[in-house]
């Protein structure tokens, strides 16, 4: 499996305050790579790098063969980058099957974006509410919004910020099956970083864990777990108890 | 074509649609020359509202500078018009253009560099009043002392050179405004539309999703300027005088955005009905303030601040949404 996106020695500072120190990682195609870490760890900043929100100080962010740092958001995106917003961001006065429909016509003409967002809303269980205004919908739709209108851009990479955050496990589940599925029929390489442990353990095939800013451990997620290093800055003594 | 146009759209609706052309067609037939004037008035402003909705509407650019193109419209064909003899239809195409480049130059200025929100604003009025200071001291368009067209007493209407009878600048504005309205529902609801509603909803978020706000921000804002000039031009030569603390003034730029602030914004046709309500309501209040024999200048200013704090309060959507709620009318479009 070759890398994907490839993140080296990537620095992000904040005045005084170093987010993201010098932090290295590879994400393999068709991987699920999840990050984790307290809050305050700099994950939602080096996600920002990589979306194209802001360029990193130092370091070089490389996608599918081309250095993507210092590109905007929407190039990015256009590359084959989809993201997902931690706090989430729908189009509020758009309909559910609107907001999916603008992602979908980057890369299609009118009747196509309309009959791929079908296909994307079913998928994410989001059909029974297409016609709503996306401003009525609960925390946990809005959610699976913010994922249908990421995948609907066709991306090669989905990077997610903490989608899984305020679902309740059975919908946690839920999720966690239909981005499994995704990953294995289209191949899609999945970025995330998350806090619910049932989610990463279920999801991911590896783990970095970042603790002010740095990457502290890296490795598969069973491994990664019984880390001392994670379980003292992170996890905490009972997660394995 | 019309197959598309209609598409979508509810017989009931078509019927409404039909009804209310047919009206607006015969209006001229029975109008005085009294409503003549007010049904003119009422069309200028939907039309213009139209174009600005373009902008606010749909891409969520807020202007308060659109004088600075009805004044760029007005006077470039105006000039041309005056000095050169050309006629204001090939002056329309000097007009539009010169029109749209100013708001390239605005959206540029702002888009590149983030101006947005209310410094966004800011920016669309510090222009217009630039323009304005800028045609008081151009003397080659007749600086303060204002610039006017010929006007002799014409035997028939001279569609060509725009010289003629009121009558002929309704079925213009008619014919525009109608334009318009078409036009702006296949914009709508084309690829672009949506983006633009998209860049309206969440700048950011609409980035994320790969499309490139820049540039569908300036097209919306050339758009919108080329359009608001054409308007421009039919009051050079329905009015036949232009003076630049008149056209470019802020007040015309206020005028322009009540309209389709009242009906409705990003609704089609919030820009008609509210051009309707506000030219109607201020006529009426003209004529009862006449009628019990109170001369104050200033009572009609004052007439669209309270009906703007009505619509702000009662119905911030704006009318049109409201009523299509009302009768039962899907919200669209």
């Amino acid at each position: 499996m070759s890398a994907l996106l490839s993140i080296s020695a990537v620095s992000k500072r904040f005045r005084g305050l170093v987010a993201v120190d010098h932090v290295s990682f590879d994400v393999p195609e068709r991987g699920i790579f999840a990050v984790i870490g307290p809050n305050g760890a700099g994950k939602t900043t080096l996600f920002n790098t990589i979306a194209g929100v802001f360029a990193p100080d130092s370091g070089a962010v490389t996608f599918a063969g081309t250095r993507i740092d210092g590109l905007s958001s929407d190039e990015i995106c256009r590359l084959g980058v989809g993201r997902t917003f931690q706090i989430v961001r729908p189009f509020p006065a758009l309909s559910v099957e609107e907001n999916v429909l603008v992602g979908a016509l980057l890369h299609r003409d009118l009747s196509a974006a309309r009959a791929y967002s079908v296909e994307i809303l079913r998928r994410l269980d989001l059909s029974s509410k297409r016609a709503q205004r996306a401003s009525s919908l609960t925390l946990p739709d809005r959610k699976r919004l913010e994922v249908a209108r990421a995948l609907a851009t066709n991306p090669k990479l989905l990077l997610l910020d903490e989608v899984m955050a305020g679902l309740r496990p059975t919908e946690t589940d839920r999720l966690v099956e239909t981005l499994k599925e995704i990953n294995r029929e289209s191949g899609l390489t999945i970025l995330l970083i998350e806090h619910v442990m049932r989610a990463v353990m279920a999801l991911a095939t590896h783990v970095l864990v970042m603790h002010h800013g740095a990457a502290i451990a890296e490795g598969p997620p069973n491994d990664v777990v019984r880390n001392r290093a994670v379980i003292d800055s992170y996890l905490g003594a009972e997660a394995i108890a | 074509m019309i197959a598309r146009l209609v598409e979508g759209v509810r017989p009931r609706a078509l019927i409404a649609l039909a009804v209310l052309l047919v009206l607006f067609v015969a209006a001229p037939f029975v109008a005085g020359d009294y409503l003549l004037t007010v049904l003119i008035l009422i069309l200028y402003f939907a039309f213009a509202g139209q174009a600005w909705n373009i902008m606010m509407g749909f891409a969520g650019q807020l202007s308060l500078g659109h004088a600075l193109y009805v004044g760029l419209g007005a006077y470039t064909a105006a000039a041309l018009f005056v000095h050169f003899g050309i006629g204001p239809w090939l002056g329309l195409l000097v007009a539009v253009p010169v029109a749209a480049a100013a708001g390239a130059f605005i959206g540029f200025l702002a888009f590149r560099f983030r101006v947005a929100g209310a410094y966004f604003a800011i920016l669309t009025i510090a222009v217009a009043e630039f323009a304005r200071v800028g045609f008081e001291h151009l003397n080659w368009t007749g600086a303060t002392a204002g610039l006017f067209l010929p006007v002799t007493q014409y035997r028939h209407n001279d569609l060509w050179n725009l010289r003629g009878h009121p009558v002929m600048f309704y079925y213009i504005l008619l014919g525009a405004t109608v334009l318009a309205f078409v036009a702006c529902r296949a914009l709508l609801q084309s690829r672009m539309g949506y983006f633009w509603l998209a860049i309206r909803e969440d700048e950011e978020a609409a980035r994320a999703v790969g499309i490139d706000t820049f540039r569908y921000k300036m097209i919306a804002v050339v758009i919108s300027a080329g359009m608001t000039a054409f308007a421009g031009v039919i009051f050079a030569f329905y009015y036949n005088n232009l003076f630049p603390e008149q056209v470019f003034n802020i007040s015309q730029s206020i005028l322009i955005v009540l309209a389709p602030f009242v009906g409705g914004l990003g609704t089609l046709f919030g820009p008609i009905l509210g051009a309707f309500l506000l030219e109607t309501i201020a006529e009426g209040m003209r004529i009862l303030l006449a009628l019990c024999g109170i001369d104050l200048p200033g009572t009609n200013q004052l007439f669209f601040g309270v009906v703007l704090l009505a619509v702000v309060v009662a119905v911030p959507e704006g009318v049109w949404p409201w009523l299509c709620s009302r009768i039962g009318l899907e919200q669209k479009p």
